[in-house]
């Protein structure tokens, strides 16, 4: 195979520097221009055909494999033909559940630090409505919402926190609060599904958002020392009067709460 | 042999030599139009581009423009991506295009009305594009924001363009078409074709409707980048490498198979954008396929390239075209490489929705097609005007500042976009950590934004000058080529 | 090649092989998809959005909130959206087919949106983030978009209209912060964006 370069052009200098120390400014720098390109013709190299080739078999392999048959209505790539793969069987903790749900929606309001915003959404560290007795009290406020004046820690929040009942399994809700209650320095025994459920039957005719006024109506219930459920781990209950007795004053508002 | 290495005879060797000049000379109006306005474009289309970076980093601060609705973040993006891709790069293609099939055709062009008409109503559309981007009157989808109306405009304007270009293929002097001419028949058939399917369909009265809306929108995009601009740069390379170099292309054949490969296979690409998508695992696959095998083409044209200038690569030295061309060329080659590469599942779907597509897009659109066309414009703007470039050293600083401010936007969106992409997929990790890890990313792009944006107003002020500068040569002072952009050394 | 006849043609079938897979076929076969009725509730999904919520596709569109936001939840092999809450189970075509325009975006720079209405019920939350997002996500990139909003004197009592700002961001005293006609569009077009009904052809992923 001959080089390109045999075919240069007859009677044209090899390009170099020197040449261009003198032009006039008369006419056109195209008149100066070297000749128009030719096309030599070298053959494709064989090993680039044998790319191509193994390019057009992965393609044909790919595209059979992977294209659901071409029907319109199979938008997996590989569907899957009955059993689940992956995923342990074993029960996740709640806790690490908890806070990968807290961290979608609750933590745009509450934030990651549970620390709330000052003037606008309380803290949940060292929360009385968190930590407090009336277990049923803070189940009931996730599920409805909350609206309305309400003191958490000293301070006063007048905001709007939205019901998460319809977003949220009874499972989901029991990690996230069982999360909340064990993170930041809080230490409260965890919530389950079933206090949950028990919450959710015992609320489920009312419509709106509850107000603080009308959540300290309610007979405070410590679900996690009655006959609710067992907590899985074995946790003493936070230090506090037996069941039925008032919840403590200051309430915590949540406002409405959500993902970005 | 003349020691100059040109002819120096009136009639030289070649019979189009003499004639090259007449060529020129008669498509001078409407090219110079588009590439004026071209420039004036890519200014616009570099401003918005910095405030963009800058409000991506500092969305509050005073001088970013917070709460003023007209230059909002998501208008201020459009603007920047329409202004670049239709003012900027389409109109200097739509120059190197007419340019190019005037020279290949051999003709002195006729109909120069259909051109400058064109050249016109192209502005206008523009103009009005602009105005209804910044007035909130958008259509909301990735470059397919203009109103219908501004679509309409612009598309009678590609159709005048393109009628043009048949004309004069038609009437070309005999002789078998050149490998430009290929490309550049399918940039002018295929686009108009594409504009107006995607602007009927998408656009006002949504005649498409659902998920329909996005196949056929990244249908448009996967045409606009490989069968609008990659033809007409890959067009103009093939006429300026070897022309430059002064040796012929490398192989015919090789040529073939990236033509051919390329026009098969684009119109495929768009949809690998959309992996996990709610579109039928056919169509994903079928683009990730095309996108991969898209792979043949760029390897085609870079061996042809690259057996076409060995051995010659001091000319690089001198000649400042050849240089935009060459590193556009290259980074065609990183472009289809990372293309592939992204469109798989495996890949794609940490790397979609992520930084690392959106350096991806401007690796096609600013490290591919703005520089090749900077070359293309930098060695046709001299023979239109029947000038010199002023101050070579403001084109060196352009390439290289360029080529710095380039490379680096380049790796800082990609491995911004890799730990984004990373971090997207641990739901542990929640958007305002995801967005916290972002921040000196974002932070780099503006200053490799910055740097690019200054680099193109140099480019701008070259073309200002020349434009402005009196005819006369100036006698002192480095004077760069005429042949080539070469400057005497001391 | 001698021929510009056969560079034509070539064009046209090759060119025009992608059209008709990627513009043709799409916009057939979409047309002719019919909502899924489930036999046991008589549920017919999806639904159409309400008035309000059409006019929020352009305040949408124009505010380029595409650039960020995307709208397309994909499966858990493909990415972590349904374990970021984002949706129950991936989008399917059927899930757009009322949707006038879509905007299924490229960047998640910010959250997706596909169920945010299911997210979030309470139109103050969505007024209260577009007037200041780093309120709520402090690292948010998101601009604020006060021109949804203007302040008018408040008349005898509060409007239910009126989005309840606190600290710097409330208006002065006598006035009150109401979102403008868009503002409102918007909003209800947010609210209108759930997917969260069961289709046949996406089933839930089992945990």
């Amino acid at each position: 195979m001959s080089s390109p370069h045999d075919h240069q052009v007859e009677g044209v200098e090899p390009h170099s520097k020197d040449h261009l120390r003198n032009f006039g400014d008369e006419g056109s720098a195209s008149r100066k221009e070297l000749p128009e390109p030719e096309v030599g013709n070298a053959p494709i190299p064989f090993w680039l055909l044998g790319v191509i080739g193994l390019g057009i078999f992965w393609a044909g392999a790919y595209l059979f494999s992977f294209s659901g048959g071409f029907k319109a209505d199979v938008f997996d790539h590989e569907p899957k033909f009955g059993v689940q793969t992956g995923g342990s069987k074993s029960a996740p903790d709640p806790k690490v559940v908890g806070k990968a749900l807290f961290s979608s929606n609750c933590i745009t309001c509450h934030q990651a630090t549970g620390q709330g915003m000052p003037g606008q959404y309380p803290p949940l560290v060292g929360s009385e409505v968190v930590l407090g007795e009336a277990t049923n009290h803070l189940i009931a406020i996730v599920l409805k919402g909350l609206q309305g004046p309400v003191t958490v820690k000293g301070q006063t929040f007048n905001n709007a926190m939205q019901a998460w009942e319809a977003q949220y399994t009874d499972q989901q809700l029991a990690a996230i609060l069982t999360y909340i209650r064990s993170d930041w320095g809080n230490s409260g025994p965890p919530i389950t599904a079933d206090m949950v459920k028990q919450v959710r039957d015992e609320v489920k005719d009312r419509k709106d958002q509850w107000t603080w006024a009308e959540i300290k109506k309610i007979p405070p219930k410590n679900l996690t020392t009655g006959s609710g459920g067992n907590p899985p781990q074995d946790q003493q209950p936070a230090a506090a009067p037996a069941p039925g007795a008032q919840p403590p004053p200051a309430s915590a508002q949540s406002p409405t709460s959500g993902s970005k | 042999m003349n020691p100059l290495g040109v002819q120096d005879s009136p009639e030289p060797h070649a019979s189009e030599y003499g004639d090259l000049s007449t060529i020129d000379r008669s498509v001078r109006i409407p090219v110079l139009i588009f590439f004026a306005s071209a420039t004036l474009w890519l200014v616009i289309a570099s401003v918005f581009w910095l405030l963009t970076s800058v409000q991506m980093c500092a969305p509050n601060a005073w001088w970013t423009f917070p709460g003023v609705s007209w230059l909002t973040f998501g208008r201020s993006y459009s603007v920047f991506l329409n202004s670049f891709v239709y003012g900027w790069a389409s109109s200097a293609g739509i120059g190197v295009g007419i340019w190019l099939v005037s020279r290949l055709c051999g003709v002195a062009a006729r109909g120069l009305s259909l051109l400058i008409s064109a050249a016109v109503l192209w502005n206008i559309g523009l103009g009005l594009g602009l105005l209804s981007l910044l007035a909130g009157f958008s259509n909301g989808k990735e470059l397919l924001e203009y109103p219908s109306y501004v679509g309409f405009i612009l598309f009678l304007a590609l159709a005048l363009v393109s009628f043009w270009v048949i004309l004069t293929l038609q009437s070309r002097r005999p002789g078998p078409l050149f490998i430009s001419q290929w490309y550049l028949v399918t940039a002018f058939l295929s686009f108009p074709w594409a504009y107006a399917t995607a602007n009927l369909l998408l656009s006002a009265g949504a005649a498409a409707s659902g998920v329909s809306q996005a196949a056929i929108q990244w249908w448009y995009i996967g045409s606009l980048i490989g069968l609008w601009f990659t033809p007409i740069c890959l067009g103009l390379a093939f006429y300026l490498v070897p022309k430059s170099v002064g040796c012929p292309i490398y192989s015919y054949n090789l040529a073939l198979l990236g033509f051919w490969a390329l026009l098969l296979l684009a119109g495929w690409t768009g949809m690998s954008h959309l992996i996990g998508g709610p579109l039928p695992a056919w169509m994903v696959t079928i683009s990730i396929v095309a996108n991969v095998l898209m792979l043949v083409p760029a390897i085609a044209v870079a061996l042809n390239f690259h057996r076409t200038i060995n051995g010659k690569f001091e000319v690089l030295s001198w000649d400042l075209a050849l240089r935009f061309i060459v590193i556009g060329t290259m980074a065609y080659t990183f472009y289809s490489v990372e293309g592939a590469m992204i469109s798989t599942r495996t890949l794609g779907r940490i790397v979609e929705f992520t930084l690392v597509t959106v350096g991806h897009t401007h690796l096609g659109l600013f490290g591919f097609i703005s520089m090749v066309l900077f070359g293309g414009l930098y060695f046709i703007i001299p023979r239109l005007l029947d000038r010199k470039w002023l101050f070579t050293q403001l084109i060196k600083s352009h390439f290289w500042l360029s080529l710095i401010g380039f490379g680096l936007l380049l790796a800082d969106l990609t491995v911004g976009g890799i730990l984004q992409g990373f971090s997207l997929q641990d739901a542990k990790i929640p958007m305002n950590a995801v967005n916290d890890i972002l921040s000196p990313f974002l932070l780099g792009q503006s200053i490799a934004v910055f740097l690019i944006v200054i680099a193109n107003l140099g480019f701008a002020a070259a073309v200002a000058l020349i434009f402005l500068a009196p005819s006369r040569v100036r006698k002192s002072g480095k004077i760069a080529s005429e042949t080539t952009l070469e400057v005497t050394v001391n | 090649m001698n021929k510009l006849n056969r560079l034509f043609f070539g064009v046209l079938v090759l060119f025009g092989a992608s059209w008709l897979g990627m513009v043709a076929y799409p916009y057939l076969t979409f047309a002719g998809l019919q909502p899924n009725k489930d036999d046991a509730t008589g549920e017919v999904v999806p639904t159409g959005k309400p008035g309000t919520a059409e006019q929020g596709y352009h305040v949408y569109a124009a505010n380029g909130c595409v650039y960020c936001h995307s709208q397309v939840v994909r499966d858990k092999s493909d990415g972590s959206d349904i374990d970021r809450e984002w949706g129950k189970r991936r989008t399917v075509a059927r899930d757009y087919l009322f949707d006038r325009y879509i905007f299924l975006g490229a960047s998640r720079l910010g959250t997706d949106l596909t169920n945010i209405g299911a997210r979030q019920t309470d139109p103050q939350w969505f007024y209260r983030y577009l007037y200041n997002p780093q309120a709520f996500s402090s690292e948010s990139v998101m601009p604020a978009h006060r021109w949804l909003f203007r302040t008018v004197k408040i008349n005898e009592e509060p409007s239910s209209d009126a989005v309840k700002l606190d600290g710097a961001d409330a208006p002065p005293a006598g006035y009150k912060m109401v979102p403008t006609a868009e503002g409102k569009a918007l909003v209800n077009y947010l609210l209108s964006l759930k997917k969260n009904y069961a289709l046949p052809e996406a089933p839930e992923p089992t945990e």
